[in-house]
């Protein structure tokens, strides 16, 4: 009597946990394709089970997208430039590492520093500026006292392809048209 | 066919004994990137990791919300640099011994924990890599990966026992599934975009200077090679979610993709996504593929 009851609950805990099995893979497929997230009025199938499994996925880190050069490649050479002034009236200039101007292996090593450009210039991860303009004034601060740190994004748009005329070659270097400030900080004389 | 017959089906493809000769390669050729990813992230661990760096922890859990699997939350109170260097030594410990089929489970459970660790605490310098590391890396903690080619079968010999070498295949099937929908998605998200129709993509990804590596002869020639470059990309990633469950067609397509994933380590600076990219066509063979493999380049 117990082995059957035993067997059973053995039998109903595997097929519980075959459909969690399916459920996660489910999951898996709505959160790697947006378009089954998407909603026009009620709130649609793929966006409540977004919203079930998120807090599951979100911890665990199973969280995903996968939109590399979607939908369509960046049309934007950017760099992410540090200004700073000191109180004795001199001026650095830092910029985040910028791949092109390394040789191979160097680029291959700093690959994260274009992506950490890319990502905290952005204006939803606004909350990360003052934390680089706090970084530099730390590296500097004993040594010549920081009046300001202005954070600087130069960008140059890539024109949309025009196949009347040869395709343009890829560039060697960069000639950056466009700047704006987008964070500016002031520190007090020591 | 029956309801029945069909049900059966589905129940033995996803979760009948299958060989985990696959697995085991999968878990060399994963531990073995992770091995780099780590040794990569060496020399900017303070300035990526610690309180000294670019990010405070407070910082980065506002950027990602919580709450979130994250040590070095846990960990808060005590030396931020201490603690980054601890679970760098540890993570490149446990990829070594998971690459090695020592201890392979537990191993691949703390490098999991390790690994969303790094990633929840600095999301800036994420890319498409860290997420697939992630995402494959939580199925082999269930994988029974370490039948062949490991230390634990060897110890196990020492023991007179011999390790299995068939598994339930759930996390196989779940690897596979997910490798699919890597490429499923982003076929689907490029396809919403008009200068992959229109032939120009690659055109755009050649004029962002920081990608730029070694030149493919004549391909921006002319606007018909980048344009075979451009939708050829899009076919490929099309194809790769539909062809790669067909017997006849999935060793052309694995081989087909790590041409195209070698074609972009050779041509663009994304280190380490295209080599990990080809590691998990590992779960899509069979032994008997290598067979398969020797006798194309006999006729060859």
């Amino acid at each position: 009597m117990n082995n059957i009851i035993v067997l059973r609950l053995t039998t109903g805990l595997r097929r519980i946990l075959k459909v969690g099995y399916f459920a996660l893979l489910l999951s898996i497929a709505v959160w790697s394709l947006p378009v089954l997230q998407r909603t026009s009025g009620e709130t649609s199938m793929g966006q409540k089970l977004i919203n079930f499994s998120g807090p599951f996925f979100r911890w665990s880190g199973l969280w995903q997208g996968w939109s590399m050069f979607a939908a369509n490649p960046s049309n934007e050479n950017l760099s992410v430039q540090i200004a700073i002034e000191f109180y004795d009236g001199t001026f650095e200039f830092h910029t985040l590492p910028m791949l092109y101007t390394m040789d191979h292996w160097q680029a291959y090593l700093h690959e994260r520093h274009r992506k950490f450009a890319d990502n905290f210039r952005r204006d939803e991860n606004s909350i990360a500026w003052p934390q680089l303009a706090s970084y530099y004034r730390r590296l500097y601060q004993a040594r010549k006292p920081v009046k300001r740190i202005d954070l600087v994004r130069w960008w140059t748009i890539t024109p949309p392809a025009n196949f009347d005329s040869p395709p343009p070659q890829p560039p060697e270097y960069m000639n950056f048209e466009n700047s704006y400030i987008f964070y500016s900080a002031k520190y007090p004389k020591p | 066919m029956s309801l029945k017959s069909f049900i059966q089906k589905i129940n033995q493809w996803f979760f009948g004994e299958h060989s985990t000769w696959g697995l085991s390669l999968f878990r060399i050729a994963l531990g073995f990137m992770l091995i780099q990813k780590f040794v990569l992230l060496f020399p900017d661990l303070k300035l990526w990791y610690t309180e000294n760096g670019v990010l405070s922890l407070t910082a980065s859990l506002r950027l990602i919300g919580t709450p979130r699997l994250n040590l070095f939350e846990t960990f808060q109170n005590f030396d931020s640099e201490k603690v980054a260097y601890a679970m760098w030594a540890v993570a490149l410990t446990t990829a070594t011994t998971f690459c090695l089929g020592l201890w392979t489970r537990t191993s691949a459970l703390i490098l999991y924990v390790v690994t969303v660790s790094f990633d929840h605490r600095n999301s800036l310098v994420l890319h498409g890599g860290d997420t697939l590391y992630r995402v494959v890396l939580f199925w082999m903690i269930f994988a029974k990966s370490n039948g062949y080619y490991s230390l634990d079968s060897i110890l196990a010999q020492t023991k007179s026992k011999i390790l299995p070498v068939t598994a339930s295949a759930w996390p196989l099937r779940a690897l596979q599934f997910q490798v699919a929908m890597v490429y499923l998605a982003t076929f689907w998200a490029k396809s919403e975009g008009a200068t992959w129709w229109n032939g120009s993509a690659v055109y755009l990804v050649s004029q962002i200077a920081d990608f730029k590596r070694f030149p493919i002869p004549f391909l921006y020639s002319s606007w018909w090679t980048i344009k075979v470059a451009t939708w050829g990309t899009l076919a490929f990633e099309g194809l790769f979610p539909i062809l790669i469950w067909f017997r006849e067609t999935r060793l052309w397509i694995l081989i087909i993709g790590v041409i195209f994933h070698l074609g972009i380590e050779w041509h663009l600076v994304i280190p380490l996504f295209q080599w990990l990219t080809i590691a998990t066509y590992c779960v899509f063979l069979e032994k008997e593929d290598l067979k398969k493999i020797q006798l194309l380049f006999k006729f060859r």
